[in-house]
């Protein structure tokens, strides 16, 4: 119910929406628009295609990946006693801090040591910097945390109260795990999934960085040809990238309709 | 107060093949995790100018930032931001957050609906979009790369502060506009001493994303004073030194230092007015 409505002073509430507004909606609907009125470069349809399939490929993938071992370091979580539930936060946000761009250049740095060790050891050196799967394992370890900290919120629905019921009735705690853990998890592993999913689609910095040009994302195309002066073109892949997120997001605000109106009782 | 079964917080309830899969996943996940983190502190003190050789322990690349202008100005700019930006994002979700137990179900509606739209809509587009808005309507890079930067932090601190908002109790807030008090004074008194918590973990998470935000700093400036993320964007492919490593470990603690000053008046000025309250309440 809401308080006294009708003697709440028009505007306070009106900050946050209109900021949305002039700060979202009218710089990406001018954008939007005014993208249309020039002339298509001939290249988007041809390069478009391709960069999106490699985009959402390796996405896909990370986030997976991404999902899976966040999901178990969730419920890992889950069953620790508090203080240790504490430290182990405290842990998984170490990765905040450090910043994304430097755990880049740390990644780069641990593949070149590796070929190193593996000249030293095997005698002949395994290319591990700038090949493909590099790009999976750095993305992956960006999303762990954030697929962590999705799943572990989903899972405060988990009642101790149920388990208890469930054990007193005598449940084995391998069914109990499946019939009652799980689904929670696995429900909130899904939002987690389109939500990174969405995320993962607009990265740059990993498939350039990593990747040295042989994994070309649409979002490192066309932040590289906005960088080298070609903003049309730029422009025009950023529009395309919209398509996927569009796709994502109704999935996502569908999934979360169906979800709410179950919880209502619809 | 109900007794809970200690077994329930305890990994030996879920069954052994599904305890030593979840060890087992955890462990490679905290690795996966933590090894670049660990890697870069190792990098910045024993790194050479090589990639992959290391030398003996020293702060050279510490020094050669802290002499370099460029560095400093980077560092100093991006701290700036990261106050300005996260200060402006936890004062709008604070004030969206109390104006929602007052104002109309549609706002707060599109509201969320605004938030979630920001969170899934590409940043590199949004990024375009903001450096193309800019050069048509000549708003200088820093306001836009500040609004944008903003922007990306909303849902953030959205989240983070919906998931503390259980603790507002409705009752107090609807007592202190019902004894006469004005809404900013509710705001202040009444709201924010209950929501605190969650909004100071809003403002610590924000200000380290904002820390962290690269693509606005990468397509919007074109000259400097630039932040750190864009100075390291153009060392991404020619410099192999671990100077990055050292800038982000000196940005990492310069950070702390703020958070450890920030708490330490915060703390006094708490003591003060308790010791205020119970001499006042002594006479």
């Amino acid at each position: 119910m809401k308080l006294r409505a009708k003697h709440f002073r028009r505007g306070f509430e009106l900050a946050l929406p209109s900021f949305l507004i002039v700060g979202f909606l009218l710089p990406l609907g001018t954008w939007f628009t005014s993208s249309f009125t020039l002339q298509f470069d001939p290249l988007v349809p041809v390069l478009a295609p391709q960069q999106l399939w490699i985009t959402i490929k390796y996405s896909a993938a990370s986030t997976a990946i991404a999902v899976v071992l966040g999901t178990a370091l969730a419920l890992y979580h889950r069953f620790l006693p508090p203080q240790k539930k504490v430290w182990f936060t405290y842990i998984v946000t170490v990765p905040l801090i450090v910043g994304f761009i430097a755990r880049n250049f740390a990644w780069l740095a641990i593949f070149s040591f590796l070929e190193k060790l593996s000249a030293t050891f095997l005698g002949h050196k395994i290319q591990v910097a700038y090949q493909p799967y590099t790009v999976i394992v750095v993305m992956t370890s960006a999303f762990i945390p954030l697929a962590f900290f999705v799943v572990s919120n989903g899972l405060r629905p988990l009642r101790n109260e149920q388990l208890e019921a469930a054990q007193l009735m005598g449940v084995p705690p391998d069914k109990l795990f499946r019939a009652i853990v799980l689904p929670i998890a696995l429900r909130s592993a899904t939002l987690a999934f389109l939500l990174i999913l969405a995320i993962a689609i607009a990265y740059f910095v990993t498939p350039r960085m990593i990747g040295g040009g042989n994994v070309n994302f649409i979002g490192s195309t066309a932040i590289k040809f906005q960088n080298a002066g070609f903003p049309v073109f730029a422009n025009q892949l950023g529009i395309t990238l919209l398509a996927p997120a569009l796709i994502v997001s109704v999935m996502l605000a569908v999934l979360i309709y169906r979800w709410r109106g179950r919880q209502l009782g619809f | 107060m109900r007794h809970r079964s200690p077994e329930i917080n305890d990994l030996r309830f879920v069954g052994s093949s599904i305890r030593y899969i979840l060890i087992g996943l955890s462990g490679i996940a905290l690795v996966w995790v933590l090894v670049p983190c660990l890697y870069l502190c190792v990098w910045a003190i024993w790194g050479t100018g090589q990639r992959d050789h290391l030398g003996p322990p020293s702060f050279q690349w510490f020094d050669v930032l802290i002499k370099d202008s460029g560095w400093r100005s980077a560092i100093g700019v991006s701290l700036g931001y990261a106050i300005l930006c996260a200060t402006t994002t936890c004062c709008l979700i604070a004030f969206f957050a109390y104006s929602n137990h007052f104002a109309k179900r549609w706002l707060e509606f599109l509201g969320g609906c605004l938030l979630l739209a920001v969170l899934l809509t590409p940043s590199v587009s949004l990024a375009l979009a903001y450096k193309y808005v800019s050069g048509c309507w000549q708003i200088p890079p820093d306001l836009t790369y500040a609004v944008g930067n903003t922007l990306l932090l909303l849902p953030v601190a959205y989240a983070i502060f919906e998931a503390g908002q259980s603790q507002v109790s409705r009752e107090r807030l609807q007592a202190g506009i019902v004894l006469g008090a004005t809404h900013f004074r509710n705001f202040l008194y009444v709201f924010l001493p209950q929501v605190w918590r969650p909004l100071l973990t809003a403002y610590v998470l924000c200000f380290l994303t904002s820390l962290d935000e690269s693509v606005f700093a990468v397509t919007l400036f074109d000259t400097p004073p630039f932040p750190v993320t864009k100075l390291l964007w153009d060392l991404s492919t020619t410099d192999i030194s671990p100077l990055p490593a050292a800038a982000v470990l000196t940005l990492a603690a310069l950070s702390g230092l703020l958070f450890w000053v920030a708490a330490y008046v915060f703390h006094t000025i708490r003591t003060q007015i308790k010791k205020r309250r119970k001499h006042a309440t002594l006479f």
